[in-house]
């Protein structure tokens, strides 16, 4: 039953001892037996030997009793998706279409595995193709294996390994070089005799500590006689001349070969696996041999015969450098043409082809090119499908090679560029598939170029051309774009009118968009999570885990924190295992507005700043630009004053669309100026922002920046958020009413019912502003007063770190001129006169008059004192004094 | 190993070979001593223990300069040596108490008797281990 290569125990004469590892051995084998991880990762230099242990290990296990396989990843198998898993996989499961190849794959390897994991080792795992990838990751979720994996310590690390990192599931080893007494013990072993001192410090000052460069070294010293065996001693006879580099020293080596061995390893280096017949029509017969004696070329036994390669990647980068490019076209082609007389044609051959002609002539059938283009796409590599896009339209326009070319350029973060592509396949396309074209399009307009009007337009103008289901599917989308850039209520209206026939996952997702900003959280969440249980596998033009997106929205405006976070935790795992960071991103966006919204902004500035990171590196401007907003919202909270300028300007520069999600972007710049000390300005912009939503259909979002500025004590917001009354549904939106109702009339017993609909929400920072507002109030009864200033101070415990103006236990105009108040704030979180004078365009001398005025109206005397007034500390207990 | 070092370590046994019976006392001890948990793989009386410690110790250094033959004889101590349950992680603390326990013995002790010895460990260690995963 087992498909998995038997382990070819190479011949001696290529077999080095294996040394000095057998402890850290015993200890990785110990962690995999224990369950202690599910992936040991191997890192260290290239020729120190992390391949020798990680066979060792699989040894180790096969004999334990477990199933073994082994994975050599390559730049030849990183081209051919899935290629690499030909050891692990038989074609016949490698061959399934999409949907099913890791239901296939899950149940081959269950089989395999017979009750126990399946260790499979993974050379070079950076190398690893996504697809490939991806189907290990799903053997390891579904806990069917163990994988010991190799990368080179200046290699990037795999998402796959990433991810399980960041459960604790990888046992990460550092294999290092070897130290002096181990060389001198391998020595003796591989030579088979004592060595004498010179030769022993010479070979150890020259490699290392690197077993394969000591190994060189040996090979080319005996070669040339400098090392040789006196009186049973292995001695050296004169000088080691060195190349320097153990890449010159293999360089020398090849030199010196035979042409025909020399003529199979450059086939080797070119196509990296090579069928042994396929090198001996190349060669002479027994060349391969020779060659795996010598310990240069390891051969596996696969579905379809005997296969070879390099034994070294070193050898196949030495190879190509030296290569003359007449020749390696030559052999290319050779090669091209003994793959295409196959009579069994294998996994990938399509791929292999286009790029070994490409590779060879710099063009190739337009036909074959499309095929390998399309192959590649199953593995995410975005780098070649344009290239062999590119390669495939000099031969004429096609529009679905221009689609798939702009795909990968939207893939690759070059938006202006994929907007062009995707131009030429909606020109070139017909009419039944012009809508899937001009929706790629929109969809690159909006999100990477930030361009809704031109992405509005386009799907008008195409949808004149289009047949009728996507003519359907384009106004469906029409009204996708419009609820994510804020014009919900246009988008209602087109949902309406809604021609039959487009995708349901569209019309639903929609659907469940415009529910949500229009304040139907119930209906919105219902619709979302139906969509996604019904297809959380296939959605065919959106991602379905932005269906958990809608989902934990419309749970974070009920006010069901927990329920949020499950959904945004969820689909971020999903869309993160199935390699769309771009939805990922979008999810633990949303996670950080849960924590913001339970009060814990350091961890909101946390998550979001991560966000943050990962959205610029990657080139998705729209999470960026979310992410910064929720970042700096949390900052401001915070009372970070620095960092939240720095975010703030990140918002101005306008990078990303900025109609999308605009009422958050808003939420921060309102926060920015509160942290620079103008929470007036704040109201204000929050107020017309409000307004400037309820004329465009988006209630909800317009309650939410009235509630920020009802947060800042904003009577005249507080009166406009009571009139929106009934247009949210939901505990949260209850809660804000009361809130908005305290402050908009000064009753003290509508804050308290706030601070306790909110503290039972969950929503500690809000409890504890709407409790400490009861209090300075001045108008409860002593008891009650106590009651709700203990229940402030415990909300208030429960938000490390925020420190938000309703924190203070002063009331805003309580004695101080705003101006006075504002440069108290800000002296108050650390700023200098200087720094206060030259942010309000002042005089120092005015800056420090109106602080001595706020000084002697607070009755303090330092900034010290000044921030324990006003930073909202443990202030609402410190005002009340007898109060804890 | 440096046909130095194998002149060195056939000096100690040489020079100890009297004495072998209390180097091997002092080696268990000196293990025990370190790693208690080893102890219950010996049997208790350690008399005849004692004898098979100072044979194999003069047959193997004796035969470091016959590779073939040193290689058979760490082998088949290797393969005996999985039975009894050892682990890679023991061959650490052995080294430290044998090379103690010679030091200790050896009155023309010195660094770079020390490190022949070593290496002559390190030699017989690797070459058990990989007789044992056979």
């Amino acid at each position: 039953m087992s498909v998995s290569a038997p382990l070819t125990p190479a011949p001696p004469a290529a077999s080095w001892p294996f040394v000095a590892r057998g402890e850290q051995l015993d200890a990785i084998a110990s962690a995999l037996v224990d369950g202690a991880a599910d992936i040991v990762h191997l890192v260290g230099p290239s020729g120190v030997g992390k391949t020798r242990l990680a066979t060792a290990l699989l040894q180790w296990s096969e004999r334990d009793g477990s199933a073994v396989a082994r994975v050599r990843a390559s730049r030849g198998t990183a081209a051919v998706p899935l290629a690499a898993l030909t050891t692990v996989l038989p074609a016949s499961v490698l061959a399934s279409p999409p949907p099913l190849l890791v239901p296939a794959a899950v149940e081959h390897v269950r089989d395999l595995g017979d009750g126990s994991r399946v260790v499979v080792m993974v050379d070079d795992v950076d190398l690893l193709d996504a697809a490939s990838l991806a189907v290990l990751s799903h053997l390891v979720e579904a806990s069917l294996v163990h994988l010991v994996t190799t990368a080179r310590d200046d290699a990037p690390t795999p998402e796959l390994v990433l991810a399980a990192t960041r459960h604790g599931r990888v046992l990460r080893v550092e294999v290092g070089p070897l130290d002096r007494f181990s060389v001198a013990t391998l020595l003796h072993l591989a030579l088979e005799g004592p060595v004498s001192a010179p030769l022993e410090h010479a070979l150890w000052e020259l490699s290392g500590g690197s077993p394969l460069y000591l190994r060189e070294l040996v090979h080319a010293g005996r070669e040339s006689g400098a090392v040789r065996q006196l009186d049973g001693v292995w001695t050296l006879a004169s000088p080691l001349t060195t190349p320097g580099s153990l890449r010159d020293l293999v360089a020398e080596r090849f030199g010196d070969l035979d042409p025909d061995a020399r003529t199979a390893l450059e086939l080797l280096a070119l196509c990296s696996v090579v069928a042994v017949e396929d090198l001996e029509a190349t060669a002479t017969p027994g060349v391969v041999e020779a060659l795996e004696a010598a310990g240069l070329v390891e051969v596996d036994a696969v579905d379809g015969g005997l296969h070879a390669r390099l034994a070294h990647p070193l050898y196949g980068q030495v190879l190509r450098e030296t290569t003359p490019s007449l020749r390696a076209r030559r052999l290319l082609l050779a090669q091209v043409e003994r793959v295409e007389n196959r009579a069994n044609p294998q996994h990938g051959d399509a791929l292999r082809l286009a790029r070994w002609r490409l590779e060879a002539t710099g063009t190739a059938d337009p036909a074959l090119l499309v095929e390998a283009a399309w192959l590649a796409r199953a593995g995410h590599d975005y780098a070649e499908i344009e290239r062999l896009c590119r390669a495939a339209l000099t031969a004429g326009p096609d529009a679905e090679v221009s689609a798939l070319l702009g795909e990968a350029l939207y893939e690759l973060g070059r938006f202006a560029e994929s907007d062009g592509a995707f131009a030429d396949a909606v020109r070139t396309a017909s009419p039944g598939s012009v809508a899937r074209f001009a929706l790629s399009r929109a969809l690159n307009q909006f999100f990477g170029l930030g361009r809704l009007d031109d992405a509005l337009e386009g799907l008008v103008e195409a949808a004149s051309r289009a047949d009728d289901a996507g003519a359907g599917d384009l106004q469906a989308a029409r009204a996708l774009l419009m609820t994510q850039g804020g014009r919900t209520g246009a988008a209602g209206d087109l949902l309406e009118t809604l021609a039959p026939g487009a995708a349901p996952e569209l019309v639903d997702r929609t659907r469940a968009l415009v529910l949500l900003r229009t304040g139907r959280l119930d209906d919105a969440a219902a619709l979302a999570q139906q969509a996604w249980d019904r297809s959380p596998d296939t959605g065919q033009v959106l991602h379905p885990a932005g269906s958990l997106m809608v989902v934990a929205l419309a749970r974070l405006a009920a006010g069901d924190l927990p329920g949020a976070a499950a959904a945004a935790s969820e689909g971020a795992d999903v869309a993160s295992r199935q390699g769309v960071e771009f939805q990922a991103l979008w999810l633990r966006w949303v996670s950080s507005l849960v924590d913001l919204a339970a009060g814990d902004v350091v961890a909101a500035a946390a998550r979001a700043t991560e966000v943050l990171a990962s959205a610029t590196a990657a080139g998705f401007p729209g999470p960026a630009r979310l992410a910064a907003a929720t970042a700096a919202a949390a900052s401001a909270q915070r009372g970070a004053v620095g960092e939240t300028g720095t975010l703030a300007a990140r918002l101005h520069e306008g990078d990303g669309p900025p109609e999308l999600y605009a009422a958050w972007v808003e939420v921060a710049l309102g926060w920015a100026d509160v942290a620079s000390g103008d929470p007036a300005a704040a109201a204000e912009r929050w107020r017309s922002a409000a307004e400037e939503h309820v004329d465009a259909g988006e209630v909800l979002a317009a309650a939410d920046l009235l509630h920020e500025a009802v947060r800042l004590g904003d009577r005249e917001a507080a009166a406009r958020l009571v009139t929106l009354v009934g247009e949210v549904e939901g505990p949260l939106a209850h809660a804000r009413l009361r809130h908005a109702h305290g402050v908009a009339t000064g009753d003290a017993t509508s804050l308290v019912e706030a601070a306790e609909l909110f503290a039972g929400l969950g929503l500690h920072l809000l409890a504890a502003e709407a409790a400490t507002a009861a209090v300075t109030t001045g108008a409860l009864e002593r008891r009650e007063r106590t009651r709700v200033a203990a229940l402030a101070s415990s909300a208030r415990a429960r938000c490390p770190g925020a420190a938000t103006p309703a924190l203070a236990t002063v009331p805003s105009g309580g004695g101080l001129t705003s101006r006075e108040l504002q440069i108290a704030r800000l002296a108050a979180n650390g700023r200098t006169s200087r720094e206060i004078a030259e942010a309000l365009v002042l005089s120092v001398r005015t800056v420090d008059n109106h602080l001595q005025n706020a000084y002697t109206k607070l009755g303090v005397s330092s900034r010290d004192q000044l921030r324990t007034v006003l930073v909202p500390g443990e202030g609402v207990a410190a005002a009340e004094g007898d109060a804890s | 190993m440096t046909p130095e070092q194998v002149a060195l370590v056939q000096g100690t046994t040489e020079r100890l070979r009297p004495r072998l019976d209390e180097v091997a006392d002092d080696f268990y001890r000196r293990l025990f001593g370190t790693r208690p948990e080893v102890r219950p793989m010996f049997p208790d009386d350690l008399t005849a223990q004692r004898r098979k410690f100072t044979d194999e110790l003069t047959a193997i250094v004796a035969a470091i300069p016959d590779f073939g033959r040193f290689r058979a004889r760490a082998a088949e101590l290797g393969s005996r040596h999985v039975g009894y349950g050892v682990r890679p992680s023991h061959y650490a603390p052995v080294r430290e108490s044998l090379v103690a326990a010679l030091a200790a013995a050896d009155p023309d002790w010195d660094d770079a008797t020390q490190a022949a010895w070593g290496s002559a460990y390190d030699l017989v260690a690797e070459l058990m281990q990989s007789a044992a995963v056979r």
